[in-house]
This record gives structure tokens, C-alpha cells and sequence, in this order.
């Protein structure tokens, strides 16, 4: 019997290493005249999961949106081919087969750093457009990519929005000169934490701010208390954090049982902004707090028009609240690139190019804020949207509320700062 | 001074967690000869099993456990019936192969049904503190703390007094003299595997109060409870308890003297000169034979 | 069944070669018209020279590794940094971080091979968890968790080719040069010592064999062609960081191939790669997209099933079937 089986099990292997050469051709040579198909290149299992798939619900509603209000070209309904980008190695394959086997001219992308820059080195090779929504990477457009374009803004927005904040708001709310003031920064150890953090230091270094403290920490770490005493030890008046959500959690629960103390916290990234961070610490004691990230829901509606419209779809079509804003992200992506189709009238990569290249779109006029403007491929950072900014909120109250840029602050507005002790 | 006596007690505290999740492992091991490598996802299954109670009956996690833990129980007896008593006497790399493909399937499978979405119960005492000595004492992880040290009691008599505990211990002795004297060291296997199951099933209730629940959760536990099994000696439950204690300390001091990012670093290296130096563990029998 | 004639056919010398030859021209076919099978295939020659190599510590001298990522991740870093920092050829840089790798192995294998059993298996993977902190975190060396692209400048002297083609002989010349360090070992005194050595080491002392030198020597030979294994890999994909380059995957799925392959044998390694690559690629392509984690259930369940009905390995299985079934034909034209 267990014989019997497994000569199965060999001959089952031996069948499907055929299908591999064969299985996909079939499926390509499916979808009508109707479709157009793009690459949706995400990390759907591994540690990336989560905010991979957020991501990804956010191009799809943009994908189901434009679909349902008649498609592009006069019609013709959009399509996703998933790919599974579990990490370099996988994406790179995955690129490969999207372009080769299932066809696609555009992918896009990918929510993470590691990711984008292997797999948009196979687009790029293939002539294939590379539309990133999340990936912050400063490294990913300073390859000088003529078919890459990364619609969020790089990691090096964060340094300068939040340090900038420090050096002009903080310092002078508490009456300290910016010198004078002890930063700290800690980061998850990752391609995320640890670009992000740079980003902050050299701009830190820049105004010639005074760092007390540097720490990297796993974001897999079951404890971080032994962070949190050291944290305590080195006196900061700001802390700079660049956090996943779960370590964001298990820290300041942790900073609050060890009676951390800061005047101000501004989480570089977007964990900072989520629901469950107010739900798991409370309302008391996340007041004040600021976090900078690539949008917010407290912006001035003015600003970040069609933010409660994407709200709406996605709690619509999961059941619940966006955990982050990625999916935004990946919306305001997903129109983008919709709206470059239809201006580049055919899947040409190369009239795609010119299309992108054309968009011309003031700040404030996306959900997240951003306005558009691509950089073109003989600048420095080719296919960076050089109008992509972050904000800057705060949490008041249980809502958040901008402080930061001006345009997207809503009127009357007042930041925090200090931030209040612990509440008992 | 204070700082010292909080490191101390945070990372007694977190080494209380740690025993617990290493016990489980160890008692495996040192009965069966098997080592784990799915331990980490039975930790998340319990997890999950504890948050679903409390998400779907509203029941408090510390209730939970009267269901959780012989639901881990009936878990760890399946598997062992269906896939670790046939590679029982298999070389190590199978069964090392058979327990990581396990590890796979169930952090995917979870993946597949749960989504990656990160879920936490939310207790009013899990946030509680307490303050004495200087130090701050987590409420949810005393609870933990003395669990492990109940569990590892109840280990004792159990070993000590029953005809099932002194089988077990016999057959972790010496498998054959065990079957000899009339041991069903097929039933002492299941058993063992059960237990150590149902332990891990103590450890993932007990923690959920402070920490989230998540497919890949297991990887976070996981490496850390091979290090104190090992540094107890592989198969001693009390070599497990002081070795969880001693990694948490550990990692505490690591973390604050030289960098957090660090403190996995400093243990593992504590691991491999312990593993050169001292195979057997702290407390360890002699090297089991397979 | 003319089984025993499959076996005598299989056991011809210019068979193999021919085989080979058959396996080049199917990767030049398919390199030149499908870039995805191309990508397969480099993925499957990569694969078998990692499992190949992997399985002369861990198949013929039975010490289960699961920490070679670190000599992966060693060969990767050191040719990159030697590229993009001084310009150095990869090829140079190859040998530089299997020299590297050779010495760090010659360190490790001191210090741990006398471990038995799962302890062995947790210090190594103690080991490489060390490495892949150690280079995220010293980002003045490694540029930490940001990781290096290698700039993309093809020509034959910086390992880098314009198509895919290059890479697939590349890899494929990888796999083979394995090889036939591999079959020397298999039919020479190293092999034999081994294999002694991993079925008994007490009574391998007792016959005179120096058990930890011959191990040491195994683990530096397997540690030298994973690295290079890692500087191949790191050209092709152009980008090295530490949670891609000192993954854990990496470390399993060397052992995997070689013990779904058939631990010790010389083809095992080569059959493991060849059928449990595709497949694990062909099931993320198929599955990965509909049902999050699908696919990996479905490979961990090969996994599984593999290790309760083939515990040998798919080589050796097959290949003791076919000799029972030869044994058992000549019994009976005997008894006639």
C-alpha cells in the first residue's frame, strides 16, 4: 500500500514538472479582445504578508472602481495576474513570469524595498513598466530606470518631514534651542526601518541636531524592555521611531510600564497612524503623540480629496477598516497608472513612459495628498514622483489631526507638545 | 541600582514565558528523541484557538484554558498517531524533515484561513502593572511566571507519582528495559507528545493577553525555546524552567549593555560554547542515543 | 520488466554524458526563446550544485546542517562587496569568499561537528541565524538591511550577462564541476571514510579512520561550493541583502532536495533539485495567486508524505526496487 503510494506521489511530481513548461501557456492564450492585463506583484505569504496584501486591496479596488465605470480605451476591462513575491528570489521569478509567460507590459508593485529593486531589474531588462505604489527604498530609483516609476515618496521624506518638524516646531514649542534638544532614534532592523532611520540621522546631522541615542532592534523580538531602559538611560526629550505595528505595540506598552519619558514621539512610518495603536494603548495616553507617514485620514478633505471614498470601499469589501494606509496608497497607485493608460491609448511600454512622464498634477490632488510630476530618466532619481510629500499627524483625542504641511492642516488646529505623562 | 533590579525583573519575567513554550518542547524530545521543529506553530494553533474563544464566546483567555489546553492535547495526540509515530525510528534528518514540512503546512494553512492580519484579546488586566521593590512587575506575565513554575511542579508529581509519569520517565531512560517491563511505549510516545502539546497550549493562553496572534508567529518563539532546551539539556523540564529563566536574564542585560539588536547574538553564541563545551546542558543527562 | 536491462543501460558510462548533453540542449533551446523556463532552469542547475554540495557533509557523512546559508551568504557578500566597492571580478570574488567560507567552516567544523544529531542541526542553524544579524547590522561593511544592487554592466570578465543564457550555463557548469567533485568523493577513499563515518563512527575510529579530520575536510569541501553557489546567485539577481542572502530557506531547501533525492547517493541531490524545484515553483505560479499560502501547504504536504513513504529518498527507493525486481527475475530463470 505505502508502496503503491508513493510510486503516485513520484509519478505525480514527474507529470507536474512537465505541466510546469506546459501549464502556463494555456492560460495565456486565454482573455478575449476585453482585457488588459497587468502584473500584480505582491507579497502574499511570508512576514510580509500583511501590509503586502493591504497593499494589494488597494490596487484591486482602484482595479474593480475603473472596471465598473466601463474600463479604459472605451471599455476594455482591467485584469490582474497575481504574482507571489515571498522575497527577492521569488519576485524576480514571479517578474519573469508575468512578463514572459503571462504577457503583462506594466506590473505593478510591491510594498516592499527588497522586492521592487530585484524584481524591477527583470522588468527593466524586459522593457516592462514597473509601477511602484509602497516600496521606500531611497536606492530603488537612483538606478537611473528608464520603465521604473514609484509614485509614494522615498524613505528620505521621512527624515527630512520629521526632523525638519523637530528642528521647527518642537525646539521652539519647548522653548530649547534645536542644539540643544536630545534626539533618539529607533528602528526595526529591516530594509524599512533601517532606510528610513538613515534618512532621519543625515538630516539630523544636516541641521547639526544632537542624537543621544541610535537603536536597532528585531521587530520579531518578543521583549523590548531591555530597548526601553536603555531609551530611559539616555534622557531624550524626542524620539524617532521607525516601527512595524506588533513591536510599535509591545514598545510603548512596555514604555509605559517602565515609566519611559519623552517630550515628543514621532513615529516615522505608518504604524503610528493605525486604529488598533489608540485601541491597544488608549486614548489618554496616545494623545500627543505624532506620527509621519504617506497620508492621513485627518487631513483637510480639501487636501487629500477621496481619502473617506477609499475608506468606503475597502470597509465595503473586507468587512472592517484599513489597517494602515497602504491600501490608499495602493488605490491612489492603481488610479494613476489607469489614468496613464488611458492616456498612452495602447499597452506600448514606450508610449506608457511618455504618458507618465506627461502627468502633471498639483499637490492635493490624490487621496493621499500627493500631487504628480515623475522625474525624468535622465535625473538623479529616475521615475521618483517628485511631488509625493509625507504629512505629519498627531493623535488628539482618538483622531488624528495634521500638523504638517500647512496645506493639509484643517483650520484651527493646534499640535500637542509636550506630550502629556502617563496617564494612571 | 534601579536599573539594574528592573532589567533583572523583566527578564526573570520574560524567561518565565520562555520556560513555559521550552517545556513543551523538551519533554518531546527527551521522551520521543524528536525534535520539534513545528513547536512554534502549536503555539500559534493555541493562540488562535484562544482568541477565537474570546472573539467568538467572549470567554476571558485565563477561562479559555480549560478548552484550549485539551484541545492542544487531542491536536498533539493526532499528530503524533499520524505522522510522528511512523518515522519514530527513522535517522534524524527524517524526522527533522517530517517536523519542518509540519512547521510549513501549519503556518500556511493558518495563513490561508486567518489571512496575515495581526489579532490580540483585549483584557483589562492585560496593560496592569505592578509596582514593588523598585521594580515593575507585568501583571499578565507574573501570571505566566507562575504558571511555569506550577507547571513544572505538577511535572514533578506527576513523574513521581503516577504509574504514567514514572512509564514516561522510564522509557525516557531506557527505551527498551521500559518495553520490557511491560511499558506500551507506543501509547508512552503519544502521550509524551500529547503533553508536551498541551504545554505549549498552557503558553500560548498565557500569553495572549500581551502579545498578537499571527501566521508566522512560531518563527518569533521558536529559535529561542531550541536555545533553552539545549542550555537545560535537551529533555530535563526543570533544565528547561532554569534555562528559560537564565535566556531571559540574558537577553535583558545583552539588550541594555551592548545593543537590543544584538541580544539574540550573544545568546546564541552562549549556545554553541555551551553546545561545545557542554553538549549534555546545564543540568543534562548524557547524550540520548538514537 | 527488462528492468535489470534499465539498470545495466543506466550504469554505462557515456549514458551520463549523454544525458548532460541532452539537458544542454534543452537549456539552449529554451534559454533562447522562454525567459521563465530559462529562469527555471538556472534555478534548478543552482539548486543541485547547493544540494550536491550540501549533501557531502550531510548526505555522505550524515552531519545534518541546517546552517550552509551562512557559506551561501558568505560567497554572495564577499564577491559583491569585492565588485562594488573595488571593482574586483566576481570571478576573483568568488574564489575569495570560498576561501573565506573554507576557513570559516574549517572553524565551525572544529568546533561542532563532534555534536550528534539534532544538536549539530541546532548549532549550525544558531550559527548562520548569527551571520544574517551580524551583516544586517554592520552597515558600514554590508550597508545592513538596505542591501547592495550590483550594477548592471554585462559582460563575461564581471559575471553578468545581457540574457538569461549566460546564467543557465553559468549555473549549469556550477552543477556539473559539483558533480564531479561529488563522483570523485563517491569512488575514492574520502567517500568510503564518510559513509563509514556516518554509519558508525565508533567502529570508523577503531579501522584507523581519523573520523574528525575526514569530517572537517567534508564540511570545508561543502562550504567552498556553496559559497560559490552564493556569488552565482547574487550576479544573477543583482541585489544582496541579509534576509534573502542568510535565509533559512536556503538551508532547508539544500537539505530537502538532497533527502527527498536520496541522502549520500551521487544522483540524489541531482533527481531532488531536478523534480522539487519545478515543482515548488509551478505550485506558487498555479496556487500563489488564488489562495494565500496554498502552494506551501501543498509543498509542505510533499514534504511530509515524502519523508512517511520514502524515507530513503526518491534515488535510492527507486533504485533498490529496480535491484530486487532484477534480483528477484534472476532467482527465478535460475530455479528454471
Amino acid at each position: 500500500m505505502k508502496k503503491k503510494l508513493a510510486w503516485i506521489l513520484v509519478l505525480a511530481m514527474v507529470l507536474s514538472v512537465f505541466a510546469i513548461g506546459c501549464g502556463p501557456k494555456e492560460e495565456a492564450s486565454e482573455g478575449g479582445e476585453d482585457v488588459v492585463k497587468v502584473g500584480a506583484l505582491f507579497p502574499f505569504t511570508g512576514s510580509l504578508a500583511l501590509l503586502g496584501e493591504e497593499s494589494f486591496r488597494g490596487v484591486e479596488l482602484a482595479r474593480e472602481e475603473i472596471n465598473k465605470n466601463g474600463g479604459i480605451w472605451g471599455g476594455k476591462k482591467i485584469e490582474f495576474v497575481k504574482g507571489d513575491a515571498v522575497d527577492a528570489k521569488a519576485a524576480v521569478a514571479e517578474a519573469e513570469r508575468l512578463i514572459t509567460v503571462e504577457g503583462c507590459k506594466v506590473i505593478v508593485g510591491s510594498y516592499s524595498s527588497s522586492i521592487v529593486q530585484a524584481a524591477s531589474e527583470v522588468a527593466e531588462r524586459n522593457g516592462v513598466i514597473y509601477w511602484e505604489t509602497g516600496g521606500v527604498a531611497e536606492a530603488i530609483t537612483t538606478r537611473g530606470f528608464k520603465n521604473l516609476f514609484r509614485v509614494c515618496p522615498s524613505s528620505s521624506e521621512y527624515g527630512t518631514v520629521a526632523v525638519n518638524y523637530t528642528n521647527d516646531e518642537i525646539a521652539p514649542a519647548l522653548n530649547v534651542s534645536p542644539k540643544d534638544l536630545r534626539i533618539a532614534i529607533i528602528y526595526e532592523d529591516g530594509v524599512y526601518g533601517t532606510s528610513v532611520s538613515q534618512a532621519s540621522k543625515k538630516r539630523a546631522d544636516e541641521l547639526g541636531l544632537n542624537i543621544v541615542a541610535c537603536e536597532a532592534y528585531s521587530a520579531k523580538a518578543a521583549d523590548l524592555s531591555s530597548l526601553v531602559m536603555k531609551l530611559k538611560n539616555a534622557k531624550p526629550d524626542v524620539i524617532l521611531a521607525t516601527q512595524y505595528a506588533t513591536d510599535l505595540m509591545l514598545f510603548w506598552r512596555q514604555a509605559r510600564e517602565l515609566g519611559l519619558k519623552a517630550d515628543a514621539f514621532i513615529g516615522t512610518g505608518g504604524a503610528t497612524a493605525n486604529t488598533e495603536f489608540v485601541d491597544a494603548i488608549g486614548i489618554e495616553d496616545t494623545n500627543g503623540v505624532m506620527d509621519c507617514a504617506f497620508g492621513s485620514t485627518g487631513s483637510n478633505p480639501e487636501y487629500a480629496k477621496g481619502m473617506d471614498h477609499v475608506y468606503a470601499l475597502y470597509s465595503e469589501k473586507y468587512g472592517k477598516n484599513p489597517t494602515s494606509i497602504y491600501p490608499v496608497v495602493g488605490y491612489v497607485g492603481g488610479t494613476l497608472l489607469w489614468e496613464t493608460l488611458e492616456l498612452a491609448g495602447e499597452m506600448d511600454p514606450a508610449k506608457i513612459r511618455e504618458a507618465a512622464l506627461s502627468l502633471d498634477k498639483p499637490e492635493g490632488s490624490t487621496a493621499t495628498g500627493w500631487g504628480v510630476k515623475f522625474a525624468g530618466p535622465d535625473e538623479p532619481n529616475a521615475g521618483q514622483n517628485l511631488r509625493a510629500g509625507n504629512i505629519l499627524d498627531q493623535w488628539q483625542d482618538g483622531e488624528l489631526v495634521v500638523l504638517y504641511p500647512e496645506k493639509a492642516r484643517k483650520p484651527g488646529t493646534k499640535a500637542i507638545i509636550p506630550l502629556p505623562s502617563w496617564s494612571k | 541600582m534601579e536599573n539594574i533590579i528592573q532589567i533583572t525583573v523583566s527578564g526573570l519575567l520574560m524567561g518565565g514565558i520562555y520556560a513555559m513554550i521550552a517545556m513543551g518542547l523538551t519533554l518531546i524530545f527527551g521522551v520521543t528523541g524528536i525534535v520539534n521543529f513545528a513547536h512554534g506553530e502549536f503555539l500559534m494553533v493555541a493562540m488562535f484557538a484562544t482568541w477565537g474563544l474570546n472573539n467568538v464566546l467572549g470567554l476571558d483567555p485565563y477561562i479559555s484554558i480549560i478548552i484550549v489546553v485539551p484541545l492542544m492535547f487531542i491536536i498533539g495526540m493526532l499528530v503524533e498517531k499520524a505522522m510522528i509515530q511512523p518515522i519514530i525510528s527513522a535517522p534524524h534528518s527524517m524526522q527533522i524533515m517530517a517536523t519542518a514540512g509540519l512547521s510549513t503546512v501549519m503556518a500556511n494553512a493558518a495563513l490561508m484561513i486567518m489571512q496575515a492580519d495581526y489579532r490580540s484579546v483585549v483584557t483589562s488586566y492585560g496593560t496592569k502593572s505592578l509596582m514593588l521593590g523598585g521594580a515593575m512587575f507585568n501583571i499578565p506575565k507574573v501570571v505566566g511566571f507562575v504558571a511555569a513554575i506550577i507547571l513544572t511542579s505538577l511535572f514533578y508529581l506527576f513523574f513521581k507519582y503516577t504509574y504514567s509519569g514514572r512509564a514516561i520517565t522510564a522509557t525516557a531512560q531506557n527505551m527498551k528495559a521500559a518495553k520490557l517491563m511491560g511499558v506500551n511505549i507506543k501509547n508512552i510516545y503519544t502521550l509524551a507528545f500529547a503533553l508536551g502539546s498541551a504545554c505549549v497550549g498552557v503558553a500560548g493562553v498565557l500569553i495572549m493577553p500581551i502579545y498578537y496572534v499571527f501566521p508566522s508567529i512560531g518563527t518569533y518563539f521558536c529559535t529561542t525555546a531550541f536555545v533553552i532546551v539545549v542550555l537545560g539539556g535537551m529533555g530535563n523540564l526543570y533544565g528547561a524552567f532554569l534555562g528559560g529563566l537564565l535566556i531571559g536574564v540574558v537577553e535583558a542585560y545583552s539588550g541594555f549593555l551592548i545593543a537590543p539588536v544584538f541580544k539574540e547574538v550573544v545568546y546564541f553564541i552562549i549556545f554553541i560554547i555551551i553546545l561545545v563545551v557542554r553538549p549534555s546542558g546545564l543540568l543534562g543527562k548524557t547524550t540520548r542515543s538514537s | 520488466m527488462p528492468l535489470n536491462k534499465i539498470e545495466t543501460f543506466f550504469s554505462k558510462p557515456w549514458v551520463k554524458y549523454l544525458i548532460v548533453a541532452v539537458l544542454l540542449v534543452i537549456a539552449l533551446y529554451y534559454g533562447v526563446t522562454k525567459p521563465f523556463i530559462a529562469h527555471n532552469l538556472i534555478l534548478i542547475f543552482l539548486y543541485m550544485g547547493l544540494a550536491q554540495a550540501w549533501n557531502i557533509i550531510g548526505g555522505y557523512a550524515g552531519q545534518l546542517s541546517l546552517g550552509h546559508v551562512a557559506f551561501f551568504g558568505i560567497g554572495a557578500y564577499t564577491s559583491t562587496l569585492l565588485y562594488a566597492n573595488l571593482g574586483i571580478s566576481p570571478w576573483l570574488g568568488m574564489l575569495v569568499g570560498a576561501a573565506l567560507a573554507a576557513a570559516v567552516a574549517y572553524g565551525l567544523g572544529w568546533a561542532c561537528l563532534r555534536l550528534k544529531g539534532a544538536y549539530l542541526t541546532l548549532a549550525t542553524i544558531a550559527f548562520a541565524e548569527v551571520m544574517r544579524i551580524l551583516a544586517a547590522n554592520f552597515p558600514s561593511i554590508t550597508k545592513g538591511s538596505v542591501g547592495i544592487g550590483i550594477p548592471f554592466r554585462p559582460a563575461l570578465a564581471n559575471m553578468i550577462f545581457r540574457g538569461k543564457i549566460g546564467y543557465v550555463f553559468l549555473s549549469l557548469g556550477f552543477a556539473f564541476v559539483v558533480y564531479l567533485v561529488c563522483r570523485y568523493i563517491d569512488r575514492n577513499r574520502l567517500g568510503y571514510y564518510l559513509a563509514s563515518i556516518r554509519e558508525d563512527e565508533t567502529t570508523s575510529t577503531s579501522m584507523g579512520i581519523n573520523v574528525a579530520n575526514n569530517k572537517v575536510l567534508a564540511m570545508v569541501l561543502s562550504a567552498i561550493f556553496v559559497a560559490i553557489g552564493g556569488t552565482i546567485y547574487s550576479q544573477y539577481i543583482l541585489f544582496v541583502e541579509p534576509t534573502s542572502e542568510f535565509a533559512y530557506e536556503w538551508s532547508l531547501n539544500m537539505a530537502l532536495l538532497v533527502i527527498f533525492g536520496g541522502m549520500g547517493s551521487l544522483y540524489g541531490p541531482i533527481l531532488g533539485a531536478l523534480i522539487l524545484v519545478p515543482i515548488q515553483e509551478f505550485l506558487r505560479m498555479m496556487l500563489g495567486g488564488a489562495f494565500q499560502g496554498l502552494h506551501l501547504v501543498v509543498f509542505g504536504t510533499v514534504l511530509i508524505l515524502t519523508v512517511l513513504f520514502m524515507p530513503k529518498g526518491l534515488y535510492i527507493t527507486v533504485r533498490d526496487k529496480i535491484r530486487s525486481k532484477t534480483r528477484k527475475t534472476l532467482s527465478d530463470e535460475g530455479g528454471i
